[in-house]
């Protein structure tokens, strides 16, 4: 077993650097935590530890049935003990390639997180902060958007008044009021409009403001009526206007499309992001650090993304171990352009070092080495798995199946 | 870290001439690099002269947003002189920081995806006897993979039937020499103006089982290159002497390709090629990096092979057994057709400065190709 080695030279080696340092490290284990909040919602996070002491930690997107995770992690674990964490590329592809399947969202889960945590052993290994393996940090700060929420356009309005003051200049809201459903499509429309007016009242017209339509809606022609009359809000983006599944009509829609179109956090690695933009159907794509791949595939999205003039807006609705790792992709990518941020909940900032949050709209670059953050075991000890998370269900008047 | 200076060195090795660079820093690290030596190399020097104040002093570790910077700055698309200048700055800051962290720089481009990288080698000869003959001996070097010009070197100036027997016997001899096993690829070079013609060349030699066919067109006529491979049953090679992301990213929305060709000197460097890599493998496309110019190259395309996941294969020229490699201090030899990953921090390898002085520049060009009759065609 050889951690750091700085003194070992090879036969090839014709260099007599002193900075010489071979990383000669193998993954010894992989832990999967999971831990459920007084809310009912998990926490899953990995640890990766290596025969040197060194260890890299990754959060694992928690998505309802979250007893999965653990078995994938487990599954994964199998294949890379042995193998050097630092050949990051190599122990996706073993992984990825190996599920002959395509793999869904609690395997991909898994995946992503294990993925995040080699990315920190590398950094930690090199005393590197992650983004530096990454081609290296090009901006100096990272703009953050606030998710802003009311059930009446007067609560909506003074949420967003209140981060506004905090020094936010862009926010996100769902366009429909909450009971969007029990209304008739007209007066949610009308209902919407209320709302936006009241936002802008409370903020004014030079602030940036996304809606989040979330997917629920079925029908796209009702979200270009409904876009249509939210135009004079002047909306930055709508997201997720339709459902994920289908692409081309992702395509269809945009091209109609009065704004910008931000969506992607359904789905699942670069072949389905690449397909996205084959079809024409985002203008900013919104992959998600714990469920697309991981930092890797991340990276490799947002080159496509930047061979296609698009720009890349993480979404993250994660723990703080995500954000961190989303922080470190933001600080390397030219075509990044926000970073979606929210209230973190006690459980989730007593479960890490750390937490980062945006000071006047704006996230401070991470520090290294690695990742920089670390997880807080005992709070899973403490807080043990209860059961999967379920988002509830969502009804339409005629008690069919509504999208959520 | 700060970088003090960007020097470049420009050496005549026997056939062409190779550019190097050296970005210095306030620190003990040099970083190697070389950019493409396209004809006009005085022109690639003068561009890093120019480029030199917008380095000096920065951070060597900020790379994406360094190289950004530059190519925006310039406003204008930038051409083979900024690309290739681009390409070879590029190099030198990744292996500044392999330096820097004491490991290969395949170990900061995601880690190594394989243990070695094999190559393929050129066959050379004017007679179908000749390409047999260097072929054998290639063979009994260890090497398993070939590229070889389809076409004999006076092809513009015999009647175009004879150009398709001659490629036939060519293909019989190299195939009677090497086996049925061994890869080959053919290289048309985009010389054939017509699609056509490039078609009834395809046909004439796929029969005899080719790893690729390279260049059957100019790689910029996007619509040519679609339209060949939408005949083709054999793979299309192309893209050597596109530069950039989006120039790649042109060539595969378009279905026009099957393995993309990235020269590591004027693509853009490692960081770009890691780029065109990325959206290759969602075409389900290969990478087999073009190589014909000095040994940083040929590292620079081993680091990258190294760090990608759908890399095939890289080209090589037997640049052990050539002058060129006088201009570097490391040795590096394939063995059995593949190269062994460095495992020396950085590029692994250092400009022999002594012996770069004593073989100054000279002019080349590529000379001029004409048909018959007179009219310009391409080489």
């Amino acid at each position: 077993m050889e951690p750091l080695d700085s003194s070992k030279s090879d036969s090839n080696d014709l260099t007599t650097s002193h900075r010489r340092k071979r990383i000669k490290l193998k993954i010894t284990n992989i832990e999967c935590l999971i831990s459920t909040d007084a809310s009912a919602s998990n926490l899953v996070y990995v640890k990766t530890k290596t025969d040197a002491g060194i260890y890299g930690v990754g959060e694992v997107y928690h998505v309802g049935p979250d007893a999965a995770s653990p078995v994938w992690v487990e599954y994964f674990a199998e294949q890379l003990i042995g193998q050097d964490p630092t050949e990051i590329e190599r122990n996706w592809a073993l992984c990825y390639q190996g599920a002959r399947f395509p793999i869904g969202s609690s395997g991909l889960a898994a995946l992503s997180a294990i993925d995040q945590s080699l990315w920190d052993i590398t950094g930690k290994a090199l005393d590197k902060p992650v983004y530096e393996l990454m081609g290296g940090r090009v901006r100096d700060k990272i703009r953050a958007y606030w998710d802003i929420h009311g059930s009446t356009p007067t609560e909506l309005a003074e949420d967003a008044r209140k981060q506004v003051d905090k020094g936010f200049t862009a926010l996100k809201a769902s366009p429909l009021s909450p009971n969007w459903r029990e209304m008739r499509w007209n007066d949610a429309v009308a209902d919407s409009v209320a709302r936006f007016k009241a936002v802008r009242k409370a903020v004014g017209n030079d602030i940036d403001v996304g809606f989040d339509a979330h997917a629920a809606i079925f029908e796209p022609i009702r979200v270009l009526e409904l876009t249509d009359a939210l135009m004079e809000s002047n909306p930055w983006f709508m997201e997720e206007p339709i459902r994920m599944e289908n692409r081309h009509e992702m395509g269809q829609l945009r091209d109609k499309m009065p704004c910008a179109v931000a969506t992607g956090e359904c789905l699942y690695t670069k072949f389905e992001m690449w397909e996205l933009i084959r079809e024409g159907g985002v203008d900013i794509l919104q992959p998600e650090v714990c469920i697309v791949g991981g930092l890797t595939e991340m990276r490799k999205i947002a080159f496509i993304a930047q061979a296609h003039d698009l720009v890349v807006a993480p979404h993250n609705p994660m723990g703080p171990l995500a954000t961190v790792a989303n922080l470190h992709f933001d600080a390397a990518t030219s075509n990044f352009l926000v970073q979606e941020s929210r209230i973190l909940k006690p459980a989730e900032i007593a479960s890490v070092s750390k937490v980062i949050n945006p000071v006047d709209g704006y996230y401070p670059i991470p520090n290294g080495p690695g990742l920089g953050i670390d997880i807080v075991e005992e709070e899973f000890t403490k807080h043990p798995y209860k059961g999967a998370w379920h988002r509830g269900d969502r009804v339409n008047p005629d008690n069919s199946i509504a999208y959520i | 870290m700060k970088i003090t200076d960007i020097r470049t060195f420009h050496a005549n090795d026997g056939q062409r001439n190779n550019i190097f660079l050296e970005i210095h820093t306030d620190e003990e690290i040099t970083g190697v690099g070389e950019a493409y030596s396209i004809g006009p190399d005085r022109s690639v020097i003068s561009m890093v002269k120019e480029m030199k104040s917008w380095f000096i002093g920065q951070d060597p570790s900020r790379i994406e947003w360094l190289l950004e910077r530059a190519k925006n700055t310039m406003r204008f698309p930038l051409g083979q002189v900024a690309w290739s200048a681009i390409s070879g700055i590029d190099i030198a800051l990744w292996d500044i920081a392999g330096k820097a962290s004491g490991v290969p720089v395949y170990s900061l481009l995601g880690g190594k995806t394989r243990d070695r990288v094999r190559v393929y080698h050129g066959i050379y000869g004017d007679s179908p006897s000749a390409v047999g003959e260097h072929a054998r001996e290639l063979m009994s070097e260890g090497y398993s993979a070939f590229k070889t010009s389809p076409v004999p070197s006076n092809w513009r100036e015999i009647p175009w039937r004879q150009v398709l027997r001659e490629a036939d016997e060519r293909m019989s001899a190299i195939r009677e020499a090497i086996g049925d096993g061994p890869d080959l690829a053919v290289d048309v070079h985009a010389a054939i103006r017509e699609t056509a013609l490039s078609l009834q060349l395809a046909q004439v030699i796929t029969p005899y089982r080719l790893m690729f066919i390279e260049e059957p067109a100019r790689a910029e006529f996007v619509e040519s290159t679609a339209a060949l491979r939408r005949e083709f049953r054999v793979a299309l090679a192309t893209g050597e002497n596109l530069y950039g992301l989006q120039r790649y990213t042109e060539l595969l929305n378009a279905d026009a390709v099957d393995i993309i060709q990235p020269d590591m000197l004027c693509c853009g460097g490692l960081l770009e090629a890691k780029k065109i890599a990325a959206v290759a493998e969602a075409h389900y496309v290969t990478v087999a990096p073009h190589n014909p110019l000095g040994l940083i190259s040929t590292a620079a395309g081993v680091h990258h092979a190294a760090s990608i996941n759908n890399f095939t294969i890289l080209e090589w020229h037997g640049d052990n057994k050539k002058k060129k490699t006088e201009f570097i201090n490391e040795s590096w030899v394939p063995v059995d057709g593949y190269f062994e990953l460095p495992a020396n921090p950085g590029i692994g390898m250092t400009l022999n400065h002594d012996a770069i002085a004593a073989n100054p520049p000279a002019h080349w060009d590529r000379g001029f190709a004409e048909y018959s009759d007179g009219t310009p065609g391409f080489l």
